[in-house]
Formats: structure tokens, C-alpha cells, sequence
């Protein structure tokens, strides 16, 4: 393949691969997720890197690519996921030594959300987007992000008891 | 922005913090000769289809044209037959 001897494309992936592997780390939540995630959508771009070089567009068609592939997984995979409709009582962090374990809730509860509503989440909070530009971004309508994005906070404190603002802990779990 | 957002995003950042250095590049290079294979069969593939469209599109053809035609007089044109007509009738009045 043509683009992988491009200096500007093999430059443009180490100038950028550790901050596309961050994002892709925070979207998956699994390293080697991650990796594969990243790598398909550089092999995507790879393949249309004259016309991307060219727009100057390369790591907005990477990012681009990265959600979508990994909410399109999600429409295949939908029955795989692992998602519940009993959503465990919240902890309640009583000290600060609790925060590895608070971690570990968030993280947990993040892994209970779909693919979707965690890449609008990733895309908000992380990415710092703007609801429209992630309507954009996933093909989405603007009503549904904020939708899911509403759901989706809803059930992060409801299972994770940390993210709650203190004078809610544990009442949304009632 | 509510508290709930921004402790999402402090989170965010740590995950992001969390995540290791990828060597890309090798992952991208060892894959270079299966893309480049995916590459060909998909060539592959496209010149096959383009080559069975026209390969059937020339047999319809062929078949078309050795079909024997129907052998059959032209009847005239309807203002030529009235006329024509018209013209015996009253040729035969006479």
C-alpha cells in the first residue's frame, strides 16, 4: 500500500498516534480494543490518504472513522453487549482512600453503557464537542444526542454512586 | 456545566492518562501485505464483475441479432392506404 511509504502519512501517525490511541483508550476502555481500533481506522484512511493528505483533513477522517466503526460494532454486536436492566445499588464513597474502588465503579458503570451512548458521552465530556458537531460526527440528530446523552448520565449516577452530585447521592437510586 | 459532567471529564482525562503508547506503525506495516492482498482481490473481484457484464451483454447480443428475421410485407402508411383507397373506390364508381 502506497500511503504507508508516505513520509507524511507515516509522520502524521507518530506525530498523532499516541493522542488517537488516548481517545480510542477512553471510547473502549481496553487497551487492545483500543489498538484495533486505531489501526483499522488508520488502514481506512491509509486507503484515501491521497484525497485526505490533500484536504488536510487526516486526523478528523481518523477520528471520524473511530466513532463510527466502534458505534457501527455496536448495531452488530447489540446482542453481545453487555447491558442490564438491573442496575446494582449505588455505592456511597464514605473517605477519599475509597477513590481506586470509585475508579473502578466509573469504569464499570461506563462499560454498562452502549457503545453509542459512551462514544456521545466520549465525544462531549472528553473531546469537548459541541452537540451538534457530535450529531454531525455520528450521523445522528441533534435530539438524540441529547437524548442519550441525558439517559446516559442518568445511569452513570445512578450506578455509580461517585458521580452523583453530593446532594443526590443515592436518592436517584430509589 | 453540572458537577456530574465535570467529574466525568476529570475521569475522562485519567482514562486517558492511563492508556499506553502504541507502536502503530509496526502494527500497520506487519498488516501491509494482507491490506495489500484485500487490495487485489477486491481489484479482482470488480474486474470479474466487469468482465461478466460484458461478456453477457455480448452473448444477448449476439443472440439478438442471429435471430431470424419475421419476413412480412409493409403495410402503407394509413394516410397512404386511405388515399390509396379512396382513390380505387372511386376509380371503381367511374
Amino acid at each position: 500500500m502506497k500511503a504507508l511509504e508516505d513520509s507524511e502519512f507515516r509522520g502524521f501517525v507518530i506525530a498523532r498516534g499516541s493522542a488517537l490511541v488516548r481517545s480510542a483508550y477512553v471510547l473502549t476502555g481496553d487497551q487492545q480494543l483500543a489498538e484495533d481500533l486505531i489501526q483499522s481506522a488508520l488502514e481506512k484512511t491509509a486507503r484515501h490518504w491521497g484525497s485526505i493528505r490533500f484536504a488536510g483533513a487526516a486526523e478528523s477522517y481518523v477520528r471520524r472513522t473511530m466513532y463510527r466503526d466502534q458505534v457501527s460494532i455496536w448495531r452488530r454486536r447489540r446482542v453481545n453487549e453487555d447491558l442490564t436492566d438491573v442496575i446494582p445499588e449505588p455505592r456511597r464513597p464514605e473517605s477519599a482512600g475509597d477513590q481506586v474502588e470509585e475508579r473502578l465503579d466509573l469504569a464499570q458503570a461506563l462499560n454498562r453503557l452502549g457503545r453509542r451512548q459512551r462514544a456521545i458521552l466520549v465525544l462531549r465530556f472528553y473531546e469537548d464537542l459541541t452537540e451538534r458537531e457530535v450529531a454531525e460526527l455520528l450521523g445522528i440528530s441533534v435530539g438524540t444526542v441529547k437524548s442519550q446523552t441525558f439517559k446516559a448520565l442518568h445511569r452513570l449516577r445512578v450506578a455509580s454512586g461517585d458521580l452523583a452530585p453530593a446532594g443526590t447521592r443515592g436518592r436517584e437510586a430509589r | 456545566m453540572t458537577t456530574t459532567e465535570e467529574r466525568l471529564r476529570t475521569r475522562f482525562q485519567e482514562m486517558a492518562d492511563e492508556a499506553q503508547p502504541a507502536a502503530l506503525l509496526s502494527r500497520l506495516d506487519d498488516r501491509a501485505p494482507a491490506m495489500r492482498r484485500r487490495r487485489l482481490v477486491v481489484a479482482g473481484v470488480a474486474a470479474a464483475a466487469v468482465v461478466a457484464v460484458a461478456v453477457s451483454t455480448a452473448f444477448v447480443q449476439s443472440r439478438l441479432t442471429s435471430m431470424p428475421q419475421p419476413a412480412y410485407e409493409p403495410r402503407p402508411s394509413s394516410s397512404w392506404g386511405a388515399l390509396s383507397r379512396r382513390d380505387q373506390g372511386s376509380r371503381g364508381w367511374r
